[in-house]
């Protein structure tokens, strides 16, 4: 009887053993984050910062943008100054 | 009371530029010729003077037309402006009549003398008031976009260490002395072009001088300044 136990337990132990030391038991387990090759992993890591890095030159290109329009009326005026200071207006 | 700050052009040929988005044409640089003398006939002071109030007067219209209708003077500086046009505009219907009625050459003169040297619609008026126009729009808009790319380059530096050459920072800190420069040529400029009077113009033909280099420097400094952000935009894609 002992000798046919044994050849039951052993294997049923390293079963057990090799489920608890490997997670694979575990109902409905995914991986979080981190795990090379898993599903979706990495997509959050990268995407964001280069949608946040272009959104940056985006900014600093409107703002740009709006500086140089804002520096052509300013020398438009400055053209128009000296247009005006070449004109006569003496008796 | 004829402190003048006009804001006036040729007529049909001066307009105030790009207060309204147009690019002015040269205006003519006399008031009609033969140019009357102290000398001249009652007549012809007259006629002299009917085509320069009637000049300036349409150019006032239209100057206020455009000033009303820009958005480059700070609400401050374009009630000065406005305030000042209509003054002027009166001023000019009043030596308009006048001169047409007046009943000696002498008389006549002296009104026709008083269109220029009370008023300098040219020389002050309309000079001063595009260069409080090009100092209201780069204190107001091209400076602050500005110093706002600057920050968010700073930013994006400090964020991304591994794309910052030395050429990138030797760019945004020309970029930011640049800004800096044309701010302090800038401060105050507005307000002391809109102070200069005709009287002061009379005393010194190189009053405006000044006030015209410093926005001119500033305009450059800005130009300069936005030349390094684009680089540095261009680098950074």
């Amino acid at each position: 009887m002992i000798g046919r136990a044994a050849r039951l337990v052993v294997p049923g132990v390293t079963l057990a053993l090799l489920v608890a030391l490997t997670g694979c038991g575990k109902l409905g387990t995914q991986p979080t984050s981190g795990s090379v090759g898993a599903p979706g992993a990495g997509v959050t890591a990268t995407s964001t910062p280069v949608a946040d890095d272009s959104a940056a030159i985006d900014g600093i290109t409107q703002d740009l943008d709006e500086a140089d329009t804002a520096n052509g009326e300013a020398g438009s005026n400055a053209d128009a100054g000296d247009q005006a200071g070449a004109t006569g207006d003496e008796p | 009371m004829f402190r003048i700050l006009t804001v006036a052009a040729a007529a049909g040929a001066l307009t105030l530029g790009s207060i309204a988005c147009a690019a002015p044409a040269l205006a003519s640089t006399t008031d009609g010729s033969p140019t009357p003398t102290a000398h001249s006939s009652l007549s012809a002071i007259q006629q002299a003077g009917a085509a320069a109030t009637a000049k300036r007067i349409t150019s006032l219209n239209t100057g206020i037309s455009k000033v009303n209708a820009t958005k480059t003077l700070n609400a401050a500086d374009k009630s000065t402006v406005l305030a000042t046009l209509n003054a002027d505009l009166g001023g000019m219907q009043t030596l308009q009549a006048k001169i047409a009625a007046d009943t000696t050459a002498a008389t006549a003169w002296t009104d026709y003398r008083s269109i220029f040297t009370d008023y300098r619609v040219y020389a002050v008026g309309l000079r001063q008031s595009y260069i409080a126009a090009a100092a209201d729009g780069l204190t107001d808009t091209a400076i602050p976009k500005l110093q706002a790319a600057a920050t968010k380059i700073s930013t994006y530096f400090a964020a991304h260490p591994d794309k910052v050459t030395p050429d990138l920072q030797a760019k945004l800190a020309d970029m930011q002395a640049k800004t800096a420069d044309a701010v302090t040529k800038t401060t105050g400029l507005a307000a002391a072009a809109l102070a200069v009077t005709p009287a002061a113009y009379n005393a010194n033909h190189a009053v405006l001088t000044d006030d015209r280099a410093a926005a001119r420097g500033a305009l450059a400094d800005s130009k300069a300044a936005a030349q390094d952000g684009r680089a540095i935009a261009a680098a950074l894609k």
